[in-house]
């Protein structure tokens, strides 16, 4: 393959960009407009004709993340935005999908697990989810089926009793969970030591360069790698 | 090192691709250099690098910025690898630390330039394939544009708004909960 023959390369115009932000391809636009966050990003589409629809194909989507430590917004702020985000972008494909909650009820779990499917399913590579409400976010007990996902990192949220079936992807090189509740420590515990389990989880991490386990200080947490 | 090892590891390690500029000069770098370019790695895979890899769109002033930043992130890379099976020693840790703030520290001082040359880094690192720098260089610019409206990005990147009031108002409707 030459240069610039790549879906998402481009050639360089001969003259060079003139300093000029219009001399940059489309899907350069897209990439810088992944990088803010979502409203903002959404609000590019009126600064010219250009601009109107490239953040729908933005590789990242960024929801909550303000950037300056706050705490994340409650979902009731949320909700509609990135319903919307999600479905406008047609399953255009994401990189990176970072989403940051605060509040949240039990009866928003359906809901947030939709986001999460949604976000696998538009091929994410790096999904982010942070949750920061009093309740830990109970992930549907489905496995994680994707061949682009490459890092998925959790933040607040469970399996409940149950264990986080990542054994369908194969790409996946690095799990972080941190602040999950008591159940997914100690489910890491019992597949470390009981077979079948056991297989499940670290089967999908046999290309893993890191495993990151870190409960909060009040749980016992036994991580061992086999 | 080229001393140490075997003779196939020593072939390796002396492998340099040349690079050509859009004007003609010519850049000779390491085989690890390069390949943080996917677009060369394929090249380099296919075979298709001996007599030098013409880049017709890149000049020399930006390929040598180019090559800069890819030798000290190739040193990164090889460090990484280096030291992942002794993750556990905090000694390593430690040094892992410090060559990262190192690593920050260079990349803030690269990104000093002028908006041409960095719209022109972005152009080469997109053509290039090369992620690192290609994140690096939008997340610049897009930090230039953060927290500010429409009409301030415009007079700031002199981007002619070509859009009638009425369309404005259309899209504003559309996109309305992004704007609330």
């Amino acid at each position: 393959m030459l240069p610039g023959e790549s879906s998402r390369t481009v050639v360089p115009p001969a003259a060079g960009s003139g300093g000029s932000l219009d001399a940059l391809p489309d899907c350069i636009l897209e990439h810088i407009i992944g990088f803010l966050h979502s409203p903002e990003a959404v609000r590019t589409s009126v600064v010219a004709h250009r601009w109107r629809h490239l953040w729908r194909s933005a590789p990242s989507l960024r929801v909550g993340c303000s950037g300056n430590g706050a705490r994340p917004p409650p979902i009731n702020e949320l909700r509609e935005f990135v319903d919307r985000q999600l479905l406008l972008r047609e399953g255009s494909p994401l990189d990176t999908c970072d989403i940051r909650l605060g509040e949240f009820q039990r009866h928003d779990f359906p809901l947030l697990n939709s986001w999460v499917q949604q976000a696998i399913s538009c091929k994410a590579k790096v999904p982010r989810l942070y949750m920061r409400g009093s309740w830990y976010l109970v992930l549907d007990n489905v496995p994680v089926v994707s061949k682009y996902l490459t890092r998925l990192e959790l933040y607040g949220v469970s399996v409940h009793t149950r264990f986080l079936d990542i054994s369908s992807c194969p790409a996946l090189e690095y799990l972080q969970e941190q602040d999950t509740s008591d159940c997914l420590c100690r489910l890491s515990a019992n597949s470390c030591g009981e077979g079948v389990n056991s297989c499940v989880l670290f089967n999908g991490l046999s290309k893993a360069k890191s495993l990151e386990l870190i409960c909060s200080p009040s749980h016992k947490c036994i991580a061992s790698y086999p | 090192m080229a001393s140490a090892g075997s003779g196939d590891e020593k072939a390796a390690a002396a492998a340099m691709i040349t690079l050509i500029s859009s004007d003609n000069e010519k850049f000779e770098v390491t085989e690890a250099t390069a390949t943080l370019s996917q677009t060369i790695r394929h090249m380099i895979e296919d075979g298709c690098t001996d007599g030098g890899v013409p880049l017709p769109n890149v000049t020399s002033k930006i390929l040598a910025r180019v090559i800069e930043y890819c030798k000290k992130h190739a040193t990164a890379a090889a460090g990484e690898e280096g030291s992942s099976s002794s993750f556990s020693d905090a000694a390593f840790l430690e040094v892992d630390r410090a060559f990262l703030e190192e690593l920050e520290e260079f990349d803030d001082a690269f990104l000093e330039v002028d908006r041409a040359t960095l719209f022109d880094l972005i152009l080469a690192a997109n053509y290039l394939d090369i992620k690192g720098l290609l994140n690096l260089t939008c997340q610049k610019v897009a930090d230039s544009v953060k927290g500010k409206t429409p009409e301030q990005i415009r007079e700031m990147y002199n981007i002619v708004n070509d859009l009638t009031p009425e369309e404005e108002a259309e899209i504003r409707r559309e996109t309305q909960w992004a704007f609330e």
